[in-house]
């Protein structure tokens, strides 16, 4: 008899949602991860002494509120911001620009339509390719809550996922600055630029499916799911690759570490990177060429690097500023795109900002600051490969962006680290370093990572798929933990 | 204002004499209407022309090949009686700068060879791609051979042909779906990317996903495009293109033809200034020479921009429709330059003449070549190493040019609409634009400087200004998702009907948009005659 019910790949957001919730119902679940605690793409560590990492995905404004009522998060102490902290545009000439100070008919429109949207982000996906699948009273019941909205909208939400964020915001808007702040958030980690068609969607989704941050920032999240976990009777083993899934007649059985040593499970839900776990970790010859091509065709170029910074003071035009992104119009970031295309990093990158401290005041010592740095676009499969040379170049181009934003930040710095995006996927396990566990881009985002696997459920009997790389999509919104393990448990 | 002296009895106008505008002409005489068409060119066919631009030369000034011509529309108006003649391209030659070159053949195996000569890993997944998109076809061709569906509908009629929609689907395998559900999202380099590996084989196959439109190889959304070098149809051979016989007007002047046997009037430089509209019905057009004629109906086969902002007006739209219209989009991408030759074109990769030269010749080296012409365009320049698609239809075609003598006619993009200068100073820039398609070109053809007899430049201002096309957009708008189907110009007005009661349409700015296919003009006039509108 096997010792758990389930593992769960992966000790993140989506794995530790997914183990409570598993835990919560009475199974007996082990949740493993490579790593020595827990957190994943979110975990803290230490980069300089007394400076802490918020982790790689830092804003928690996606974090579903439906999980913090079903988890009872508040009693762990999940509380949320009063107020959005929205990225603003910082301007070389010093000033900054809010995208939301303006009341525009876009931005009410968007309004109109977010709580529709956002019950689709919280119900499974609709399995567009098999429709055979769906109840038909639920399709029926989701084609009138949008319909409900108005023949006009009906016709404005299938018209505008297709289109391009220039496209979009153009039709609304004229000044550049504000339609780059409200762009760029959308973009990150994506292979998208503002005239990219379906990047609208991406737009859309950031838009519709983020809330306020959590207090105290990705360390209070982590720490309070990890804290539900426990109280789930969830069992952590840190520090434990998983080599490959053990199989019997067709089904799961158990995992197989690295060490050789097997965990005996009834099932498995893995956080891991579709592409990883369906290609490299099952045993040969298990997955029909078939899906197994779906699974190599399922995109996950990386596009971003992060640098972290620990300032002993802040500078001026970052006082106060919690997140903060650089580009000035849709141009320079198409044009920062552009680079990577040939395999090369933007000579004037684009940078997403986060002073995590600000929000979690425990990752820097006392008058000292976090930051945060994601930086667009830069290419895991750089021409010549990424070597110590390139990684000093690309630090060097940052720094002197990040100087000619906030004058006077590099006497600040007392400590930074790098990470290119080989790097994120050799510490963070994420395929061709893709921050969200493949390519959010409209057609990956319908059908996510591919059809037979679209709810969770693969075509392996006792293999479940719960991370970002399931619906909706790899951000910090535990809902495809909270997802997967609703099918799971209903059987 | 004098009235036209026919005036009165015509059941319907027909703004525009290219090949929809016919068609639609031609349906509706052959159904018994009385029919007039007003084209303002001196010659029909819109963008599908045919001119004697030079003495002993004919130009397929605008579009230059055919494959999407719909096969019934063929049958029902019997174009081959009158006139309809089309020669297959044999082969697509793509000459590369090392002085190597991939030619693909009609014929599959002698493609596979050849393709095996720079992947033998391509060559081998050749037939499989070729399976996969022969039956991708028959979903897309349910589509445009059909009135746009309607998906935000409430009429069980609507709804039921949604299901039925969605039933053609249920027999697919899985793999299918998948891969009608990514040709429809992807990328064209994505896409192919899930057979092939050879740049060589990917960048030409890739253009034709962008052909028109505004986008690059590698932009998402393009993949569906491949579909049309599957869906040619002629004889009922997939796969097909051709050249029209004595150019691409020769498909206008058939459809003419066909028009006037059923008894229509055309009538040629005969502009149309704008559409009569009275307590929100059309009733006539005033003719740019002052003329009015009337009649109880007016089909527009002019791009959608021109047709509600120009020729009807804005004060007798509604403010949300208004709107719609304005922000359609058409942004122009692509120009064309028209040389005359005194002699065979030699390129230096494979010189002389043979089959090769009898179809399509790419300039489309590797799929960065063509992702960098797009970066420039983006930013307001042409593409200084443009896309070039050539034709030489006087090797097959000894009408279109003097013995010895050749037409050259080569399809260039990115040209973009809106030059960082402004697109009304294209006319300045012309000529640069011309050196830089003829530069190009010498690269492959040293000897094409000297043997240029005239040259022809026509730049998106050209279009605009010559062929009506707004923005010089060669599809009446762009093909993008977001303005297909049902959104197709504007959403809920894409069965042809207008706001305007008696104002229809019917050109590439409807369902199922550009390229000749004549389907936006067949399905509209089908719609109006089924719908007893006249």
């Amino acid at each position: 008899m096997s010792r758990y019910d389930d593992i769960v790949i992966g000790a993140g957001v989506d794995g530790l949602v997914a183990a409570t919730r598993l835990g919560a119902a009475g199974q007996r679940v082990l949740v493993v991860d490579r790593a020595e605690g827990p957190g994943g793409r979110s975990a803290a560590h230490e980069f300089h002494p007394g400076y802490r990492s918020p982790g790689l995905l830092s804003d928690t404004a996606a974090f579903r509120p439906i999980l913090a009522k079903e988890l009872d998060l508040a009693r762990f102490g999940v509380r949320r911001r009063e107020e959005a902290v929205r990225c603003v545009t910082l301007c070389e000439d010093g000033t900054t620009v809010d995208p939301e100070t303006s009341e525009s008919p876009w931005h009410a429109w968007l309004s109109e339509v977010a709580p529709v949207l956002e019950s689709f982000v919280d119900a499974s996906p609709l399995e567009l390719l098999h429709p055979e699948r769906a109840s038909f009273g639920e399709l029926l019941r989701r084609g009138y809550e949008v319909r409900r909205l108005g023949r006009k909208t009906t016709m404005e939400l299938l018209r505008i996922p297709p289109m391009s964020i220039s496209d979009w915001l153009r039709e609304s808007f004229d000044d550049e600055p504000t339609m780059a702040a409200l762009a760029l958030p959308a973009l990150v980690g994506t292979w998208l630029a503002p005239r990219s068609p379906g990047s609208a969607f991406n737009l859309l989704f950031d838009r519709t499916a983020s809330s306020t941050q959590v207090a105290g920032g990705t360390p209070a999240l982590i720490d309070a799911l990890l804290r539900a976990a426990t109280a789930a009777s969830v069992e952590f083993r840190y520090g434990c690759d998983v080599a490959r899934l053990r199989m019997q007649d067709g089904r799961v059985t158990g995992v197989v570490l690295g060490d050789g040593e097997t965990l005996e499970t009834k099932r498995v839900a893995a956080t891991s990177s579709p592409r990883r776990m369906m290609l490299e970790q099952l045993p040969p010859g298990v997955l029909p060429w078939r899906q197994r091509r779906r699974y190599e065709a399922y995109r996950c170029r990386g596009t971003t690097a992060q640098l972290l910074l620990a300032l002993d003071r802040v500078p001026e035009a970052l006082d106060g500023v919690e997140l903060a992104q650089t580009a000035q119009s849709l141009d320079e970031i198409e044009r920062a795109f552009d680079a990577v295309k040939y395999g090369a990093f933007a000579e004037r990158p684009i940078l997403w900002i986060h002073q995590a401290s600000l929000g979690a005041p425990s990752l820097a010592p006392q008058g000292g600051a976090v930051l945060s740095v994601l930086v667009q676009y830069v290419p895991y499969d750089l021409d010549g490969g990424w070597s110590d040379a390139a990684r000093g170049r690309l630090n060097e181009t940052v720094m002197r962006c990040l100087e000619h934003r906030a004058p006077g930040i590099r006497a600040c710095v007392v400590g930074s680290e790098l990470l290119d995006p080989t790097d994120i996927e050799r510490r963070y396990g994420l395929v061709g370093g893709q921050i969200h566990h493949g390519e959010h881009a409209l057609d990956q985002w319908l059908v996510r990572p591919e059809p037979d696997a679209a709810a969770y459920r693969t075509p392996i009997e006792g293999l479940w798929l719960c991370g970002g790389g399931s619906h909706p999509g790899g951000g910090l919104t535990g809902a495809p933990g909270r997802l997967a393990t609703r099918r799971m448990l209903t059987g | 204002m004098s009235e036209h002296p026919h005036s009165s009895h015509y059941d319907a106008i027909v703004i525009g004499g290219g090949h929809n505008g016919l068609t639609a002409a031609a349906y509706l005489a052959k159904a018994g209407r009385k029919v007039l068409v007003l084209e303002r060119r001196h010659v029909l066919g819109g963008a599908a022309v045919s001119e004697e631009l030079y003495p002993g030369f004919t130009f397929s000034v605008c579009s230059y090949v055919v494959s999407l011509l719909r096969p019934h529309i063929i049958r029902e108006l019997e174009l081959a009686r009158h006139g309809l003649e089309i020669i297959p391209l044999e082969a697509s030659f793509l000459p590369l700068p090392n002085g190597d070159s991939l030619t693909r053949w009609s014929d599959p195996e002698r493609t596979r060879r050849e393709v095996a000569r720079f992947s033998r890993h391509d060559s081998e997944r050749l037939p499989e791609f070729s399976l996969a998109m022969t039956k991708l076809c028959w979903l897309a061709k349910r589509i445009i051979d059909e009135p746009a569906p309607d998906p935000a509908s409430l009429a069980p009629r609507e709804l039921l042909k949604l299901l039925r929609l969605g039933r053609t689907m249920k027999d697919d395998p899985t793999d299918l779906r998948w891969l009608n559900f990514k040709l429809l999202t992807m990328s064209a380099v994505d896409f192919l990317d899930l057979w092939f590996e050879s740049d060589v084989l990917k960048a030409p196959m890739s253009v034709s996903g962008i052909i028109g439109t505004f986008l690059g190889v590698r932009s998402p959304g393009t993949a569906y495009v491949l579909l049309h070098h599957y869906m040619g149809e002629i004889d009922g051979a997939f796969r097909a293109w051709g050249f029209s016989k004595g150019g691409t007007g020769g498909i206008s002047l058939a459809i003419a033809n066909a028009a006037r046997a059923h008894g229509a009037e055309i009538l040629e430089q005969s502009g149309v200034e704008r559409v009569l509209v009275h307590g929100g019905k059309a009733n006539g057009v005033v003719l740019e020479n002052g003329d009015t004629v009337r009649a109880s109906t007016v089909i527009s086969s002019v791009d959608p921009n021109r047709t509600f902002l120009r020729l009807v007006g804005e004060e007798h739209l509604e403010d949300e429709f208004a709107a719609q219209i304005r922000r359609y989009r058409l942004r122009g991408s692509s120009g064309k330059v028209n040389l005359a030759l005194d002699r065979l074109p030699e390129f230096s990769c494979r010189p002389g003449d043979g089959p090769h030269l009898h179809g399509d010749i790419a300039i489309a080296p590797s799929i960065d070549y063509l992702e960098r012409a797009y970066d420039e365009a983006k930013y307001g320049d042409f593409s200084e190493r443009p896309y070039i698609n050539v034709v030489i239809p006087s090797l097959v075609d000894p009408t279109v040019a003097p013995p010895g003598k050749h037409v050259m006619s080569c399809f260039v993009q990115y040209a973009p609409y809106d030059i960082k200068e402004g697109p009304e100073h294209w006319p300045e820039r012309r000529e640069a634009f011309g050196d830089a398609v003829v530069d190009t070109l010498a690269e492959y053809i040293p000897g094409l400087r000297e043997s240029i007899l005239y040259r022809q430049v026509l730049t998106p201002w050209d279009l605009e200004q010559e062929f009506g096309l707004t923005e010089g957009n060669i599809f009446h708008g762009e093909l993008s998702l977001d303005q297909l189907l049902f959104l197709r110009p504007a959403a809920g007005w894409a069965r042809y009907r207008t706001p305007i009661e008696g104002l229809w349409v019917c050109g590439s700015g409807t369902h199922p948009g550009g390229g000749i296919m004549g389907a936006p003009g067949e399905l509209a006039a089908k719609t109006m005659l089924q719908s007893r509108a006249l």
